[in-house]
Order: structure tokens, then sequence, then C-alpha cells
């Protein structure tokens, strides 16, 4: 009963400074919009799929993903779809990040980042985006801006994660049963 | 080791915490200082892709074997010969209108100059809402600046974002709505843009339409600006409405205004600039 409850507080704690994030990332949009747009979706996921199961992290990133659809409009619904399957990779592939390397991190954040970036881009990709120059070069752009973005702070959110956990009583390592 | 690890949970909180609240506390001033000095800046990035077609466009033509480069050159020089003739008689009618006005003392009705300028960028999620142009304060475009093109009404400059470029809010946004009227008819309608309409053209809306007044698939009705509007010329074509519906107050009717379809694949535009704003315009140089 203990270990459920200090599972779902975990949850809470993840999802909420999650939250933060996502406030974070709009604040930083209002400002640089519309010369260009931070897509950041590994901040989301990366930190759940390393901290908590399997299962967890997908609830985390679905939860996440639904908010993050008013802001980046794919067709079909499918960004909370993405970030559940990203989160499940990585979920599946954490033991390789055991170390918490911060080059490992933000290697993985801009992997999963990318991936989700050009797969939302291709969703989004309806009829008539002509001139595909103009808009070949938006895309760059924000890839750029959120490459850029990542690697930044990719590290720094796992770090948080992890230090307001401390605060709590709560040591996040790298958990093997899901 | 312990009191090392607070520490630095400590510090990464409150450095995380510190740029929320300047992110989110920041002033107008900051915000729009920063937004500005962003745009400026990629300002020359997101006009390459237009200068670059023109150079495609150049090569291309270069690229023609000289016959046909001859043909296009007969070709335009008749153009340019019928032109010739409408120009006289366009400077004939000026001519005699403006000594009518003389005459009369009529005030002059020249109250706009055209600035040609190419479209630069248009944004997936914004497709139908806003464009970006490649003319800006430099040419004396202001903030709510009329924009046409052969078509009709394309919008209005809803922001000047630097010297060479302006983002012009387009007649199918939502928050676009004007003082209209059909063709042939005075009384003024009211017309809004519907926002973003996925696989299909974009739309507008009547409303405010007498009862009178009917439209059908047969006898489409023709959408015009009224010189109500202020910043647009009267007479624009603006779109086609097919059906008109009673309310449900039953005092007007209402329809979709159904834009034309060019409007998606727009290249160059001309943007309406008042004669008062480039005289001061010129009066500033």
């Amino acid at each position: 009963m203990k270990l459920e409850k200090k599972i779902v507080f975990r949850f809470l704690r993840i999802l909420i400074l999650n939250l933060l994030f996502l406030v974070f990332v709009d604040e930083l949009n209002d400002i640089f919009s519309p010369s260009a747009y931070i897509i950041a979706p590994a901040l989301y996921i990366i930190a759940p799929a390393l901290f908590l199961g399997t299962l967890g992290a997908f609830f985390v990133a679905i939860i996440m993903g639904f908010f993050c659809s008013v802001s980046i409009d794919t067709s079909f619904g499918v960004l909370p779809i993405l970030f559940g399957i990203a989160s499940i990779v990585v979920s599946r592939h954490r033991s390789k990040f055991r170390n918490l390397e911060s080059t490992g991190i933000i290697l993985l954040s801009w992997g999963v980042n990318m991936s989700i970036f050009v797969l939302a881009v291709l969703f989004a990709f309806t009829r008539g985006v002509a001139p595909y120059s103009s808009y070949m070069l938006r895309v760059f752009v924000d890839a750029v801006f959120s490459s850029m973005f990542i690697i930044i702070f990719s590290a720094f959110a796992v770090n948080l994660q992890r230090s307001l956990a401390y605060l709590f009583g709560d040591d996040l390592n790298l958990r093997d049963d899901s | 080791m312990s009191s090392n690890k607070i520490n630095t949970a400590l510090l990464n909180i409150a450095t995380f915490v510190v740029i929320l609240v300047l992110c989110a506390g920041a002033p107008t001033f900051v915000r729009h200082f920063t937004e500005s000095a962003f745009a400026s800046f990629k300002a020359p990035l997101e006009t390459i892709p237009s200068h670059l077609k023109d150079l495609e466009q150049f090569w291309l033509l270069r690229g023609d074997s000289k016959t046909s480069l001859i043909e296009a050159c007969r070709d335009l020089a008749r153009v340019n010969a019928m032109y010739q003739i409408k120009v006289m008689e366009n400077e004939a009618l000026s001519a005699r209108l403006r000594r009518y006005q003389s005459m009369w003392a009529m005030p002059s009705d020249a109250k706009f100059r055209p600035e040609i300028a190419r479209v630069v960028r248009r944004d997936i999620s914004a497709w139908w809402q806003y464009m970006v142009i490649r003319k800006g304060s430099s040419s004396g475009i202001e903030v709510g600046d009329a924009v046409i093109y052969s078509g009709g009404v394309v919008g209005r400059i809803k922001k000047v974002l630097s010297s060479d470029t302006s983002l012009v809010e387009l007649v199918s946004d939502r928050n676009f709505r004007m003082a209209a009227r059909f063709e042939g008819d005075d009384r003024p309608v009211v017309y809004q843009g519907v926002g973003q309409m996925t696989f299909r053209s974009a739309q507008g809306q009547v409303s405010d339409v007498f009862t009178d007044i009917s439209a059908s698939y047969d006898k489409p009705l023709r959408l015009c600006t009224s010189s109500l509007a202020g910043t647009f010329p009267d007479g624009l074509y603006i779109g086609t409405v097919r059906n008109l519906a009673v309310d449900s107050d039953g005092m007007f009717k209402s329809g979709k205004v159904y834009l034309n379809s060019a409007l998606d694949s727009i290249n160059e535009v001309a943007v309406l600039v008042k004669i008062s704003n480039s005289n001061s315009e010129k009066s500033k140089r």
C-alpha cells in the first residue's frame, strides 16, 4: 500500500512538473512566435519513461500529448499516440541510460524529439502547403530552434525531476521493474 | 554528501522557478522587443526562398532557345502596343476627370497607391489566417492597409514586421470582419471569415442580409467591398454567395461566401497604401 502511494505520488509529481515545462515552453513560444515555434515533446517523455514504469510513462505521455495537440495541429489526433509510442520505446531501452550521463540524455532527447517532430510534420502536411520552399524553410527553422532548446534544456529537465523528487525524499533511479 | 545533494536540488529548482517567473512575468515591452528583434533578425532569412525562386525563374528563362525568346518578345510587343493605347486612353480620361473636378471644385477621389508585393511565407498552421509579404514600412505600408489581387480581396495588413516584410490577415481568417454589399445593391451587409477549412477551399460568411435578397446555385450573388469598409475601395470582389437562409429572428438572412480558390496559391499581391501615408512617408525622407 505504501509502495502504491509512493508510485502514485511520483506519477503526479512528474506530471505536474511536466505541466510546468509545458507552461514554460508556451511562454517561450509566445515570445518568439510567429517567427519560430519550439516543439519539444522529448521534454515531457524522457523523464517519465526513465523514472516511471512503462505504464505510468505511457499515461503521462498520452496526457501530455493531448495537451500539446492544442498547439501542434496534426491530422486524426495522432499526436498523443506518437507520444505514447515514444514513451514505450524509451522505457524499453532505459537500461542503456542507467548512469544518467548528460550527453546520453541529450542525445536520447534529441533523437526522440526529432522523430516526433518529423512524424508530426508529416501528419500536419495536409493539402495546399505550396509554396513548398517556404514551408520547408519554416520546418527547418522550427527544427533548428527546437534542437537548440532540447540540447540546452533536456539534461536540466531530467535533473530537475530528480532534484524535486530528492527534496520529497524520493531518490529517483532508473527502474528495471515496470 | 547529502547536504551537497540538497543544495544542488534546491539550486536546480530555484533556477527553473526564476526562468519561469522571468518568462511569465516579462513585461509587454520586453516581449514586444524580443519578438520584434527576432522577427527583424529572421526577416532576411524568410525572403531568401522568394529571391531564390526569382533566380530560378531567371535561369529557366535563360535556358530557353532564341526562337522561343523571339516569339515571346513578339507577343510582348503586341501586348505592349495594346497597353500603350490603354494608357493613352486612361491618361485622356484622367485629364478629363481632373478638368471636371477643377471646374466643379470637387475633391480628388484618388485615395490609394498600389504597392506590388510578393508572398514570402505561409504557415501550414495558419494557412487561411496569415501570410507574410515582401514589402514593409520602407514602402509606406501601415497596419490596416488593404491587400488585394487579381481575384479580389486578399485581406488587410495586421502587422508591419520590418522595413521589408509585413504580416497580412487573410479575408478567410475568423477575425476578419468588414462591411460589404452585393453587386447591384448598395445596402450594406456584414462579411466575416470562417477560419480553417480542412480539405476544402476557404470560405466566409455573410450576415445581416435583407430578406428580399435571395441567391441560388443558378443565380449566385457576387459579394463586393463597400465604401463603408473604409480601407477598401468600393466594388472589389470578395466571393460568391450561392444560398441565403433566413435567420432564426426572421429579420435578416445569412449564408456562406465561397472565396476565390486562387487565394490558395497566391504569389503576388497589391497593398493599397493610403495616399496620405505615402505622402507623409515621402516628406519624412
